[in-house]
């Protein structure tokens, strides 16, 4: 199945879940979903055996300080078919909030606590967000445009 | 081998006698000191204690080909409570400082400290734009010898061991330790 055929299924199957989607010029089928479907999108695209989504292979989050939004972007893999999938979610930028997706794939445990660390996005249901890599007194989010801090010193051009 | 201090007058030696409070000083370190210095100097166990890419040249300067054992130093402690010799080789970053500052804390004094690499002397390639990485372990613990290069060769390791036993052999045995 190439990554257009999934985009047609995927565009038909779940039209009220997704924003919009598309196939990069990297042949890479990126798409945006609704904020509240998250959940039940991905589970489908875990489950259904068309899809067969088992691994979740990265999931990070992108600051876009201009247009006052933070993307949570998650790379789905699936071994049965060897295919790929880009999620997208875009979320408020004030308040960033959005439900785990913990209990679909276990391995968003630790994605999640690291995109809450850097970009303090905050995962509704985690079952243990705390901070990972910065110390556990860390107030800032260090991967958001605006970061700064007293020992950051930004590269003069 | 010295007998008496090099670089030091008597009325410091005196001096120190009074902030220490241990009398007859100056005639313990005529009388004793050059076998102290004899002995820590050539027994120095370093902390095996590396971080990042310098390891693998701490590594190698254990190893067969550079044989830091020559000087004595072969015998890379896993505890804190058996080494007198901090090699901090590798990128401290903040959290990490916690556990070398609690690490220098725990080794028995007299211990000394080499800051090998750039990144424990200054940051090194991590100085602009990061979040994590110490500018400079000096800021919590005390620094006796800098090791730059990045990272730095087995012979200027060894190169720093061998200052260090030259600044043992140059300071009083009762030498008072800066706390960071």
């Amino acid at each position: 199945m190439t990554n257009e055929d999934l985009k047609a299924k995927i565009d038909a199957e779940f039209k009220d879940k997704i924003l919009s989607s598309a196939v990069s010029g990297q042949k890479e089928l990126i798409v945006l979903v609704k904020a509240d479907a998250y959940v039940d999108f991905c589970r489908a695209l875990r489950d259904k055996a068309e899809y067969a989504f088992q691994h979740l292979s990265c999931l990070t989050a992108v600051d876009y300080p201009k247009e006052n939004k933070i993307t949570l972007v998650d790379h789905l893999w699936s071994y049965k078919f060897a295919h790929q999938l880009t999620l997208k979610v875009d979320l408020d930028r004030a308040n960033p909030r959005i439900s785990t997706v913990e209990n679909v794939w276990k391995s968003a445990n630790w994605f999640e606590r690291e995109v809450f660390d850097l970009y303090g996005v905050v995962f509704e249901g985690h079952s243990d967000l705390r901070r990972i890599m910065m110390p556990e007194d860390y107030t800032k989010f260090p991967l958001r445009k605006d970061f700064t801090d007293d020992g950051f010193i930004v590269k003069p051009n | 081998m010295g007998i008496g201090l090099k670089g030091l007058t008597r009325p410091e030696i005196e001096q120190m006698e009074g902030e220490s409070q241990i009398p007859g000083l100056w005639t313990l370190e005529k009388a004793v000191g050059f076998i102290f210095k004899w002995a820590r100097k050539n027994s120095l166990w370093p902390l095996q204690f590396g971080t990042a890419c310098c390891a693998i040249e701490m590594m190698a300067t254990a190893a067969g080909r550079y044989d830091i054992s020559r000087f004595g130093s072969e015998v890379f402690r896993p505890s804190p409570r058996q080494a007198d010799l901090l090699i901090a080789a590798g990128t401290i970053t903040e959290k990490m400082g916690y556990a070398l500052k609690k690490l220098y804390e725990q080794m028995p004094k007299p211990s000394w400290v080499i800051a090998m690499g750039s990144c424990t002397i200054a940051g090194g390639p991590y100085y602009y734009d990061s979040y994590t990485v110490v500018k400079g372990i000096d800021s919590f613990v005390p620094v006796d010898v800098y090791v730059p290069g990045c990272p730095p060769r087995p012979e200027s390791l060894i190169h720093g061991l061998m200052a260090i036993q030259k600044k043992i052999e140059d300071e009083p045995i009762f030498r008072r330790r800066r706390n960071a």
